[in-house]
């Protein structure tokens, strides 16, 4: 690294730019080498602030995960894992064109490094429209970041979202709305709640079955909810509180005993009483946590949009810089003797799709 | 040539005094400086906009000190008072210990040393004409003007709404009052400006970590022939340890500050107790980057005075990789320590061991540089200039900063001690008693080289016995008051506490008039100083060999670097006031 002092003595004299020197070759630098050399070095530095960065989130998502696995077995099955899996191979595939792209760049085909970096960029676009559809689908069903989410605290998110009178959210709009939701990504293992036909309500979740499955389950039209229906609905329902579940023994910090910190009284009730998944694996409801751990479930979505979303930020990052890299290729400023801004960009990006790969399992796979 | 006014400039040859083309003239106007690209003009700019923060902190430190002396803050006058009156005194008080704190340790502490001395001196010691990545250099202090502007907002809009309570509909509550720390749940519930203040120090945070990247990547890449790993001055050894968590600690303080916003913003109830959250997870995450940050101060507050310590002893560096290894120890060990903060918060009693233990063992690599400074002066030929006086502050402020930490890291001692003003007073002597002293050494030592002019030793002497009088003044007495019970951040106290407070209150008005006499001898040095030679202190570190003040390129020809501690060459020449080398 400290090879080289041969071209200090001329080059001082003329610090400026030009002069026969290489153009791309910065005045405190002696070498080519030296400053690709510290240019890859800085960004691998930088990456490594990256990695610490959601190292937090990572660490947050263990810490809930340990200390709430019902939760968590609970809240991840209704992700969708096929959107999950098309993100993984369409960010896995742009990885791949990257690190092509970066090679044609040394190889100087200018052709073909245009053409990569437009895929890779594409396969971003690919990526953040897949994310829009995942996000948009959650939010149909109530399950939203902070305080809108279906499963907030009542009482908290009245307060949090200045809700009063009749248009403050109950128990029991709550409760039918977690049984709606339920229904929606629980049908698939079997799961059906009758709900009242006052509560089949989009906003609350409500998705109609197929067409020609329940006929009985008409929905009424959102526009045709007003204000006032919806307190006439709410008076004259006479819903009480969720029932509370046969467990109702508070396992709140204790780490289950069972295979993966499971609460063990879930392990103990019947089997029966319990659907299954495609895996075989025991699919808890609702009423089936524990008392305590139910005003956390919507920690599980919080912590998905965060991880996600600050995801989706360095996603959106990296298509800016790669972006950038691909106007300058279309001038044809990249050439064998230099094109490291390709490489870093690249290294960038490989980043991006690092913590997606393990965010897909960590959010949609693991039971 | 002729923006500067150099009088004296004639006494000096060119190669000592640089009053031809230097860094300072090269080119003119705001532009010139404001988008510069050169290191010097950077730290320059760091310098003026740390040195008022410092200014603004230590404002906030006066109005909270003496609001800690007046009859209103004894429990015992509470009965004259309105209630209402005294609520709102209490709320100012908070108001002005956070500020104090936050101000501080975002804007001058963790900044101060990297970014100023750490840019202007760090090319110049490799020999080289700037760091590794000029722009992004720029960027930097671009991000770190961004952030302070934020924050500047928060107390603007505190002072705003302060004086005009209608505005608080429309901008909100201003200021800040949950402490620097933004505990929650009080965070979440305080009606300051929790939100942009948090956000301002996430800005920061990434102006430091572009820091860090350019110091490694330039300490990697930039040395010069014949400069080895171990033949590196040990301020850059230093700036590496201190580059190494501004790296791995910062973003962790980014994703805490980011899911604070989030909390605050949405709710999503991560940190809150109320949404089923987990406070003490806040505590962790926030220690986890804050205790590193802890000696992202002090690690380059010691490397300066590596540097301060053998120049003013002419004497070679005693022991010098053992210096050299405990700042990367130091580094690391810093990042397996921070469950001491939360002894008392219901952590299992076997992290806290294990956390106390690893706390001790931080003393081992630090003990080892003191030692090690002690070293090098016995027998050396002390010159008892500015610097030295605040080198030997420094030893001595450290070490009682360092003593009483381990009466912090025992968890018996621990509990009666915590949240008490015995904490105040240890991390005032690590933080300002180490940092800020280093750092006002090291602005002299440096100066000559900045300025290119010299400044008063007298005035220096006096400011630097005031800064030491008042600082022992203002807060030994803490130690006292803290070991007797007196818990932080109370804006009052019972009668018994009266005395420690009125003391430290005194202290720190001497304290801050030493701080205004060094202030005078900058700017007089600036206006009236005499032109300074190359080389006063006859050190042997690259900057040394260039001109004062440096040319824009620094360096003609890159200096061959050897033995950066081998001062024996440098023989005093007392026709320039300088040391010149021997063989020249
Ligand atoms: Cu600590």
């Amino acid at each position: 690294m400290t090879d080289t002092t041969a071209n200090t003595n001329v080059m001082a004299h003329d610090s400026d730019h030009g002069h026969g020197h290489d153009p791309h070759l910065a005045h405190h630098f002696e070498t080519k080498h030296q400053q690709n050399t510290s240019a890859k070095l800085g960004m691998w530095a930088f990456l490594s602030t990256e990695i610490l960065m959601f190292g937090g989130l990572f660490c947050g998502y263990a810490i809930y995960r340990a200390n709430h696995t019902d939760i968590f077995m609970y809240a991840h099955k209704m992700l969708d894992m096929k959107l999950g899996a098309i993100n993984t191979v369409i960010l896995l595939t742009s990885s791949m064109t990257m690190a092509w792209a970066v090679r044609a760049a040394q190889l100087g085909q200018q052709q073909l490094l245009k053409l990569l970096l437009a895929i890779t960029l594409l396969g971003g676009f690919g990526f953040l429209g897949v994310k829009y559809v995942e996000y948009t689908s959650k939010f149909h069903s109530g399950l939203f970041p902070g305080a809108r989410n279906a499963y907030f605290d009542v009482e908290q998110a009245n307060k949090s979202l200045g809700l009063t009178g009749e248009y403050a959210i109950t128990p029991t709009m709550k409760h039918w709305h977690i049984k709606n939701i339920e229904n929606h990504y629980f049908g698939k293992y079997g799961v059906h709640w009758e709900v009242p036909k006052a509560y089949q309500i989009p906003e609350l979740g409500y998705h109609p079955p197929h067409h020609g499955e329940h006929d009985n389950h008409a929905v009424k039209p959102a526009e045709h909810h007003t204000a006032a229906d919806a307190g006439e609905v709410r008076e004259s329902l006479t819903v009480e509180a969720p029932k509370p579940g046969e467990l109702e023994h508070s396992t709140i910090g204790v780490p289950g005993n069972g295979p993966a910190g499971v609460n063990p009284q879930i392990l103990k009730a019947p089997a029966h009483d319990m659907p299954e998944d495609h895996a075989g694996h025991h699919l808890l409801t609702y009423d089936q946590l524990p008392e305590l751990e139910k005003p956390r479930v919507h920690h599980f979505f919080q912590i998905y949009y965060l991880m996600t979303g600050l995801h989706v930020i360095h996603v959106l990052i990296g298509m800016s810089l790669i972006a950038w890299i691909f106007v300058r290729a279309c001038k044809g400023q990249f050439s064998k003797a230099y094109n490291v801004p390709v490489d870093i960009v690249g290294l960038y990006w490989h980043l991006v799709d690092l913590i997606w790969i393990f965010l897909f399992p960590l959010l949609y796979l693991i039971h | 040539m002729t923006s500067i006014p150099t009088p004296h400039a004639n006494d000096l040859p060119e190669s000592q005094h640089n009053s031809g083309d230097n860094y300072l003239n090269h080119s003119r106007g705001f532009a010139s400086w404001a988008f510069t690209v050169d290191h010097k003009r950077i730290g320059i700019m760091y310098g003026i906009s740390i040195c008022t923060f410092l200014l603004l902190g230590g404002i906030f430190a006066l109005i909270l000190r003496t609001m800690l002396a007046l009859p209103i803050a004894n429990i015992e006058n509470h009965a004259n008072y309105d209630p209402a009156y005294l609520k709102h005194w209490m709320d100012v008080y908070n108001h002005m210990f956070t500020l104090h704190g936050a101000v501080m340790v975002f804007l001058f502490i963790i900044p101060g040393i990297p970014a100023v001395l750490g840019n202007f001196v760090l090319p110049l010691m490799l020999g080289a004409k700037d760091v590794a990545f000029p722009k992004l250099n720029l960027a930097s202090f671009h991000i770190f003007v961004i952030g302070s502007l934020i924050l500047a907002w928060v107390l603007l809009k505190g002072v705003l709404v302060a004086m005009f309570p209608g505005l608080a509909q429309y901008i909100g509550y201003g200021g800040l009052e949950t402490g620097w720390t933004f505990y929650t749940p009080y965070s979440m519930d305080s009606n300051s400006a929790v939100v942009e203040a948090t956000f301002g120090a996430f800005v920061l945070g990434f102006s430091s970590i572009l820091t860090g990247v350019n110091f490694i990547a330039s300490m990697h890449m930039l040395r010069p022939k014949g400069m080895s790993w171990f033949r590196m001055p040990l301020f850059l050894w230093a700036l590496y340890g201190t580059a190494i968590i501004q790296l791995l600690a910062t973003p962790v303080l980014a994703i805490t500050l980011l899911l604070l916003i989030a909390e605050r913003a949405f709710r999503v109830g991560i940190f809150d107790p109320n949404l089923g959250g987990d406070p003490i997870l806040y505590q962790h995450f926030f220690w986890f980057y804050s205790h590193p940050a802890v000696y992202i101060m002090v690690l380059p507050a010691m490397g300066v005075i590596s540097e301060l310590v053998t120049a003013h002893s002419r004497k070679h560096i005693f022991g010098y990789s053992f210096i050299a290894y405990s700042s990367i120890a130091i580094a690391l060990l810093g990042f397996f320590v921070w469950g001491h903060h939360m002894f008392t918060s219901g952590q299992s009693p076997m992290a806290n061991a294990v956390f106390s233990l690893l706390t001790f063992s931080v003393s081992i690599p630090s003990a080892i540089k003191v030692f090690n400074w002690l070293s090098t002066m016995y027998r050396g030929e002390i010159h008892l200039r500015t610097p030295m006086l605040y080198v030997l502050s420094f030893i001595l402020l450290f070490a009682i900063g360092g003593l009483t930490g381990l009466f912090l890291g025992a968890l018996a001692t621990d509990i009666h001690l915590h949240d008490t003003y015995f904490i105040v007073a240890h991390f005032h002597y690590v933080m300002m008693g180490s940092t800020l002293i280093a750092f006002l050494g090291g602005m002299y030592h440096w100066w000559p080289k900045m300025t290119g002019k010299m400044y008063s030793e007298k005035v220096g002497a006096i400011a630097c016995a005031m800064v030491f009088v008042g600082f022992n003044l203002t807060f030994f007495i803490q130690f006292i008051a803290g070991s007797q019970g007196m818990p932080r951040r109370y804006a009052s106290y019972i009668d018994d506490y009266q005395i420690y407070h009125h003391i430290s209150t005194g202290g720190a008005f001497v304290l801050g008039s030493g701080l205004f006499l060094v202030l005078f001898n900058w700017i007089h040095s600036l206006l009236k100083g005499a032109p300074a030679p190359a080389n006063p202190w006859g050190a042997n570190t690259l900057e040394w060999q260039c001109s004062s003040p440096p040319p824009h390129d620094n360096f003609t020809d890159t200096p061959a670097a050897g033995d950066p501690y081998d001062m024996t060459e440098w023989q005093y020449d007392e026709s320039i006031k300088g040391y010149v080398k021997a063989n020249d």
